[in-house]
């Protein structure tokens, strides 16, 4: 009875409307394709398009179903539902916060040579804040989150860090040429 | 909540977080926003005469008139940044708030900056080498500005997760479009040595800027500072 009393109760977290999907999706792109007009080279803007995306979209692809499976393996709360719906907040969020900064990436694409790098810091900057929305996120479908939680997030926290990481140096060397 | 234009200015400077609650009232916010988009405007413009009378002449006109375009653009530029970084603590900061607290935050920078004018015209009418009252302007700017900053970060709501982290990431985009949009801006201190020109060629960046001065103040290369292209004609 008291195991029954003592668990946490999970929340339901609600995934990100079509709409907030769309802006998040649109805002991967976006970042990309303003920073590839300071490439002034067709080829390289090209390739630069989709990189945004490759890091944001593959980060989540890649260590999301890790997660999940993960978190139902150590017998956490949360269903698979609730936390498939934060990752996926989290990603719509990212990549709304990654639309915001367009203007500025706009500004040191067009009046700099700076778009590789403030591309990198921009793109971090959402994928950082955005990490810490999903983080949250997460926590809230767990309800409350216990030290098993906190290792699995601190592990796969590593994990999304690397693969990132990983991600973000092979789109530079695809938009590049190399 | 209608200010007159003085008691108005009196408050940016005394306690500007106390204005921000003007946004939610429409017809507060549409008196006081064009009132401290004005008092910005003239300080910057004060500030921006000040800076040119350097060189002097045309370049005192020249630097009133960039000025408050200098901050302007950094609004209209880093705002909707700082809007969607803000929904990562999960919050809707409404424009309105958002935008009152960056007009607040330039006027505010700009008539701190007009009080220190005296101080810079006084420094400037010594004669000081251009890298020198290239610095102190910067230090000027640094120094009224980060109070601006923390009242845009004041218009996030208290319940925002994240607040610190948002916060130090919307100052870390403000200060580099502010810093990129015053390299396209420039000159704003002239060199006395070269013709006046309202603004210079395109090479480079801030970053590459910043480089140059860094090696030269440190290494005191004069050489490689004066033939570098983004020096010609000054900064």
């Amino acid at each position: 009875m008291s195991t029954t009393l003592d668990t946490p109760m999970p929340t339901a977290v609600s995934g990100p409307t079509s709409t907030e999907f769309a802006q998040g999706f649109i805002g991967f792109v976006l970042l990309a394709a303003c920073a590839s007009l300071g490439a002034g080279d067709v080829s390289v803007a090209t390739r630069t398009l989709p990189t945004g995306l490759l890091v944001g979209g593959g980060a989540l692809a890649l260590t999301g179903p890790t997660l999940i499976a993960m978190h139902q393996f150590l017998g956490l709360n949360a269903t698979p539902d609730a936390l498939a719906a934060s990752l996926l907040r989290g990603f719509a969020t990212t990549g709304r916060a990654a639309l915001g900064l367009c203007p500025a990436m706009l500004l040191f694409a067009a009046t700099s040579g700076l778009w590789a790098p403030v591309l990198l810091l921009l793109g971090g900057i959402a994928g950082g804040l955005g990490f810490q929305y999903t983080f949250r996120r997460l926590a809230e479908a767990e309800g409350r989150p216990s030290a098993a939680f906190a290792m699995l997030i601190t592990g796969w926290a590593g994990l999304v860090a690397m693969i990132a990481l990983r991600l973000t140096i092979d789109a530079a060397r695809f938009a590049v040429g190399g | 909540m209608r200010p007159s234009t003085i008691s108005l200015a009196a408050t940016l400077l005394r306690d500007p977080a106390s204005l921000l609650p003007a946004a939610d009232d429409r017809e507060s916010f549409a008196h006081i926003t064009p009132r401290a988009l004005g008092i910005g405007a003239v300080a910057a413009a004060l500030v921006g005469a000040t800076v040119g009378s350097y060189y002097g002449g045309p370049q005192i006109v020249a630097a009133a008139v960039k000025l408050p375009l200098l901050l302007g653009a950094t609004l209209i530029v880093a705002l909707p940044a700082v809007k969607t970084l803000a929904e990562t603590g999960g919050v809707d900061v409404p424009w309105r708030r958002l935008a009152l607290a960056g007009v607040l935050g330039v006027a505010r920078t700009a008539l701190l900056g007009a009080a220190a004018g005296p101080l810079m015209w006084l420094f400037y009418s010594l004669g000081p080498s251009y890298r020198l009252s290239v610095l102190a302007f910067v230090a000027m700017l640094l120094v009224t500005g980060a109070p601006a900053l923390m009242l845009v970060g004041k218009a996030l709501p208290a319940r925002t997760e994240g607040r610190f982290a948002i916060g130090l990431a919307s100052a870390a985009v403000l200060g580099l479009v502010l810093a990129q949009t015053g390299f396209v801006l420039r000159p704003f201190v002239h060199r006395t040595d070269r013709e006046f020109a309202l603004f210079r060629p395109m090479e480079g960046d801030f970053a590459d800027a910043v480089g140059t001065t860094t090696k030269s103040v440190v290494t005191g290369d004069r050489g490689r500072y004066e033939s570098s292209d983004l020096y010609r004609g000054g900064e």
